[in-house]
Order: C-alpha cells, then structure tokens, then sequence
C-alpha cells in the first residue's frame, strides 16, 4: 500500500463558488511528468470512465473536461467505445478497478468522476489513475451551483495540468473578442472553452479588445463617439468609461505587465504613432517619431521591450523597441505585409499574422533571440489575430477555415488546432485574459 | 478641434478595486443596460445640407445648392496597401479644393477607408492616413484646416460587402462627406450613431 500526502490545500479560492474537499497526491518523484518543452510530444492517451452518481451533470462535467484535455494538447481522449471495463462494477478505489483492462484499450490515464446533486448545489469527485502503476495520482472533490457545472471541470482540469506540468492551467481563465451582428460589432466574454458567451457592449461599432491585469475590465476601441477612441467596460457590471480620446482616432491599449502603464496608438498630426501613459496620469509619451504607420504594440513579459508593426519600409513588418522608444529595430523580413504581434509570456517568441505568396493571412512565430519564423497555420482560410493564453500554452486566433470567421486554439507549435466558437456572423480580434485572481 | 485628454484616472481606479472578485460575468445584465456611456450624442440633423442656406442667402440659394452638390458623393480610391493619391484621385479633389475654397463656411468630413484585408487595428492607421492625405491635398489647394475633419473607418463601413477585387477596389477609399459641422457624427448609418446614447433610463 503506497502513502499518500495529505491533501494539499489550493492556495486560495479564486473561484468563490468552488469549494476543494481534498486532493491528493503521491510523492513529487512518483509523478509521470510529461514533458511539454519539445514540439510534437507524444499526446497522453486518456480514458475517461462514464460517470456514477447524477447522469446529467456527471456526463456534461466530463463532456466539459474532455474538451479541456483536448485542447491541451497533452492528452489524447480514447473512444470509449472501445472500453473494456464495467464501470457499474468498478470502484474508485485501486483495488477495486482492473487496471489491465484499461491499459489493453490503450491508456495511460484513466478518469472517473461522481456527481452527486444537493439541492442547487453539485458536487463532483474526480480521481485520476495512472494505469500503467495501477495508481491513483490525483483526486479532488469540488462543488459548486449546478449553473457553474463547467467551472468544476475547468478547475479540475487546471489541477491535472499543474499536477503533470508543474504549472498553472488556463482553463478557468476567460477570453475577450469582437462579436459581428446584424447591427455592428460587440465586445463579448467567455469562457476559454468558448462556452458562457456574453455581450459586454452593445452592438455599434467596438473592436480591438485587451484585458486589464483585474480580469474583468477591458479596454476597447469604439466609434461611440463619432471616431474610432478608447473605452474600457468592466465585464461585471457593464460600466463604460472613456479612457483616451486624444488625436483623430486613438486604438488598441495594451498594459504593461506592471498592469499599470499602457501603450495605446493614436494619430494626431497626419501620422499614427504609439504612445506610452504612465500610471500617474501624466499625459502619453510619443515612442515612435517616424513618417509612416506604427501601432499595434505587445509587450514583452518583463516590461524592458514592446514589439509593434510599422510601415516605415514599405510594408507592415514586426519592430522591436525598448520600453522608453529607443533602439527600434526590424524583427521579421519575410513577407510584405506582417502584423498584430503578440508577445509570449514565456519571452521567446512573437506571434504574428502575416500574408502569404497565396495572398492569404496565416498565424507565425518569430523568436526574438534569432528572428527564425515558423508558420503555424497554412492552406486553411484566413487566419488572424493570435493571442497568447497567460501560461504561453495555447495560441486564440480566427480563421475562416470553416466559412464564416470563427475562433480557433492551437498549441504554440501550431498543432491541435480547435474551434472554439459558434457564432451565426463571425467571431474575431480574439484577446485571451489573464489568470484569475488567486489561486 | 479636440483638446488632447487622457482620461484614465478612474479607470485606473476602476483596475484597483475588486481584485479579488470572480471573473465571472453576472449572465442576466442586459448589455450595456448599466451605466450609460460618458458622452451622449444626439441624432445629426435630418437634413444638414439645407442648414447654412439661410445664413448666405446674399450668395444665392442656387449657387450655395450647387457647391453642395459638387461635394456630395465625392469618393476617392486607392491602392492596396498605399495612401499614395492617384491621378484621377487628385483631380476629383481639384473640384473638391476649389468649392472649398470659395465657400469657406463649408465644412467637409473625410472618412478614410480600406479594404477587409488586414487588421483592425492596421486598417485603423491606413484610413487615417488616407483621410490625411486627402486633407494635405486639399490644404495645398488652400482649404482652411478648420474647413475639414479627417478620421480614419478603418475596414468597418465597406462601400461593398464582398469579398473579392471588385468590391476591395470599392472599399479602399476617402469619402467627403459634407455638413455644416464636420465634427457631428455622420449621418449615414454609421457605427457614431445610436448605441452609443443609452435610452432613457427605464
């Protein structure tokens, strides 16, 4: 009988409405580590059990977590039609379960659930197994209102990926993007998952949103006044506030990762250029001084750098300055018409679209260190706007593979790319938000 | 003219509280139902165009309709990608600079346009500077700069919704859009009008 440690209390309760009764795990060194540094890992074949206990929340939890661990990346979900085992005559406990009969369907991991339903209130017990030490490795027990049934998924799915990766899951973060109706464009709030969409402006013409670091205020770039300036809306009470207003059109603020300071672009005399605003108050900082376009910054994780696009040789490509607007410098060659940077939160590379020899907008990267481009989408429609989940594991970006423009996950490497959205117009300008506090 | 602002102090402000708050969004608020936005514009007159006839009747109705006239649906195009005016571009602004000229209680709006090619956020800088472009040209032709308004549309209002050549070359472009007060909203439809005024409070 092997021990186990104590279950290991979360840090805090970011999500008020989950509550952690136990989680447990073996020793550091008994973990199966799955190593996510190299491009084309072998995917974690998974089994997941048909759950015991209430049907309906129990199947729609482990639908829920499913998504999550496909898009991932790092687990590959079996067909339980192939399943072997009775789940009417397994337990939960190791004793009980013969692990030979999920090990021969071809899987590493094994996860049952229980669902049990007290009034308004759901509670699931999760347990995941590693079938090849006939082990459980992990469990926890959350609850939570039967209407935040996902966010129990999505929590137990960041646990199982801070479990193998040693670091934090983006599953329960959320996700900003421009909604097209019939009317004009809407800023909307989701899930990571896609799930939970929810206009947070009406539906003139909003575009270009970016999170602040509190999670849930959101700059965006509106004609509300006539030209195109920018607002924020707090995504919990839908407050809209002027934030810059200066120059003949003013766009896309981005924080710095101090969450304080911001850079915003804005064209005052016949040129756009991007301007820094300190924390203070004290009126933008002009970081750019030439002839032609410059906008769309990103900043780089420690906050020394930001990457922007300018025209300045004829064409949009990808700069790098240091944060004060000196050493400007070109990052990418390829190309003729290269865009919408993103820094990761790795520091490594930028993400950027750019148009290709068929004409057609694709997702890259760039590493900062040597400029080496690698293409990440290809020969399926348009693809924009990349933007880069807070622990650099996942890529949203929209494409129009599928017709209409949708939203899309991928790993950085460009593989396990997903849809993640439905919407009847189009979905695009994806921005994903930052971890939720806590936690 | 608007005077440069910065207004984020109470956004900054808004970034301190709640830290510690869910992120998750109350599912029975109403869209932009809470807090109305900070201005609140009032429709454009129904019919601008007649406004600053009674001010020049010295001038004469006919010529003051005719000037209108020569500003209505002037559309300049341009190349992908390029802010650069063509020839017929400069020509069509010749007309354009010469009744603005003669009439300087005459406004005009340039609204700068691209195709849906590109970013948002891109398309914003290229309309700007082809709006900016266009009043440079109509500057040098000795339009006052208190005469014309420039502002950039991005890739949001397409003149043609397609997506292909035909419809691009139709959408890469400068409107003057003419008024007795370049600064209103346009009154075509656009993304400036309604959902930016809340209705009454209910």
């Amino acid at each position: 009988m092997k021990t186990r440690t104590p279950s290991i209390p979360f840090a805090s309760l970011a999500h008020a409405l989950l509550l952690c009764t136990a989680f447990a795990q073996p020793a550091l060194a008994d973990r199966p580590v799955i190593n996510i540094e190299h491009a084309g890992i072998q995917a974690y074949p998974v089994a997941i059990a048909p759950p015991v206990g209430e049907p309906t929340s129990g199947k729609a939890v482990l639908d829920v977590l499913s998504g999550d661990f496909t898009r991932s990346g790092l687990f590959r979900i079996l067909d339980p039609a192939s399943f072997l085992a009775d789940p009417n005559k397994e337990g939960f406990t190791e004793q009980t379960i013969d692990f030979s009969k999920w090990t021969t369907v071809g899987a590493s991991g094994l996860v049952k659930a229980k669902s049990v339903i007290t009034g308004d209130n759901v509670q699931v017990e999760f347990h995941f197994y590693d079938t090849a030490k006939n082990a459980e490795v992990l469990h926890g027990t959350y609850s939570a209102p039967v209407a935040s049934l996902r966010q129990i998924a999505h929590r137990f799915a960041d646990d199982v990926m801070k479990f193998f990766t040693q670091e934090r899951g983006d599953f329960q973060t959320r996700i900003a993007y421009v909604r097209e109706t019939g009317d004009g464009k809407q800023i909307v709030v989701a899930d990571s998952d896609g799930a939970n969409a929810q206009a947070v402006t009406g539906a003139s013409i909003n575009l270009l949103p970016g999170w602040a670091h509190d999670g849930h205020t959101i700059a965006f770039t509106s004609f509300r006044d006539g030209a195109a300036h920018i607002y924020t809306v707090d995504a919990l009470t839908r407050a809209i506030k002027p934030l810059v207003l200066m120059g003949d059109y003013a766009s896309g603020p981005v924080f710095a990762p101090d969450g304080l300071r911001f850079t915003f672009s804005a064209s005052l005399n016949g040129n756009t250029d991007i301007f820094l605003s300190e924390a203070d108050g004290s009126a933008g900082r002009k970081l750019t001084e030439a002839r032609d376009i410059n906008t769309a910054a990103t900043w780089s994780p420690d906050g020394k750098q930001i990457a922007f696009i300018s025209n300045r040789a004829g064409n949009p490509q990808v700069y790098v300055m240091n944060a004060d607007g000196s050493n400007q410098r070109r990052l990418t060659f390829q190309g003729n018409y290269n865009q919408e940077p993103a820094w990761s939160p790795k520091g490594d590379l930028i993400a950027f679209s750019g148009r290709d020899e068929l004409r057609s907008f694709d997702i890259y990267t760039v590493a900062v260190a040597t400029g080496k481009v690698a293409r990440l989408t290809q020969n399926a429609g348009t693809n924009e706007k990349p933007s880069w989940s807070p622990n650099g594991r996942h890529l949203i970006f929209s494409s129009t593979r599928t017709g209409k423009r949708q939203l899309w996950t991928m790993s950085p490497d460009g593989t396990n790319q997903q849809r993640i959205t439905d919407e009847p117009r189009s979905a695009g300008d994806p921005s994903w938000g930052p971890f939720p506090a806590g936690n | 003219m608007r005077t440069p602002l910065l207004r984020f102090s109470l956004a900054l402000a808004a970034l301190a509280v709640s830290a510690c708050s869910t992120p998750e969004v109350k599912p029975d608020v109403k869209p932009q139902a809470a807090k109305p936005a900070a201005k609140v514009e009032t429709p454009p007159p129904a019919a601008p165009e007649t406004t600053p006839a009674a001010e020049f009747k010295a001038q004469g109705q006919a010529e003051l309709d005719k000037a209108l006239e020569q500003l209505k649906s002037v559309s300049v195009f341009f190349e992908f990608d390029s802010s650069t005016l063509t020839k017929d571009a400069s020509d069509k602004l010749g007309v354009v600079g010469d009744v603005l000229s003669r009439h300087p209680e005459l406004d005009v709006k340039i609204e700068g346009n691209c195709d849906e090619r590109g970013s948002a956020q891109y398309n914003l800088a290229l309309g700007q500077k082809r709006a900016d472009v266009v009043k440079k040209y109509l500057a040098q032709l000795g339009v006052k700069a208190g005469q014309i308004k420039a502002i950039s549309l991005g890739s949001e209002k397409p003149a043609d919704p397609g997506h292909d050549e035909d419809a691009w070359k139709k959408n890469r472009r400068a409107d003057v859009q003419s008024g007795p007060d370049s600064a209103k909203p346009a009154s075509n439809g656009d993304a400036t009008a309604a959902p930016a005024a809340p209705a009454p409070t209910k």
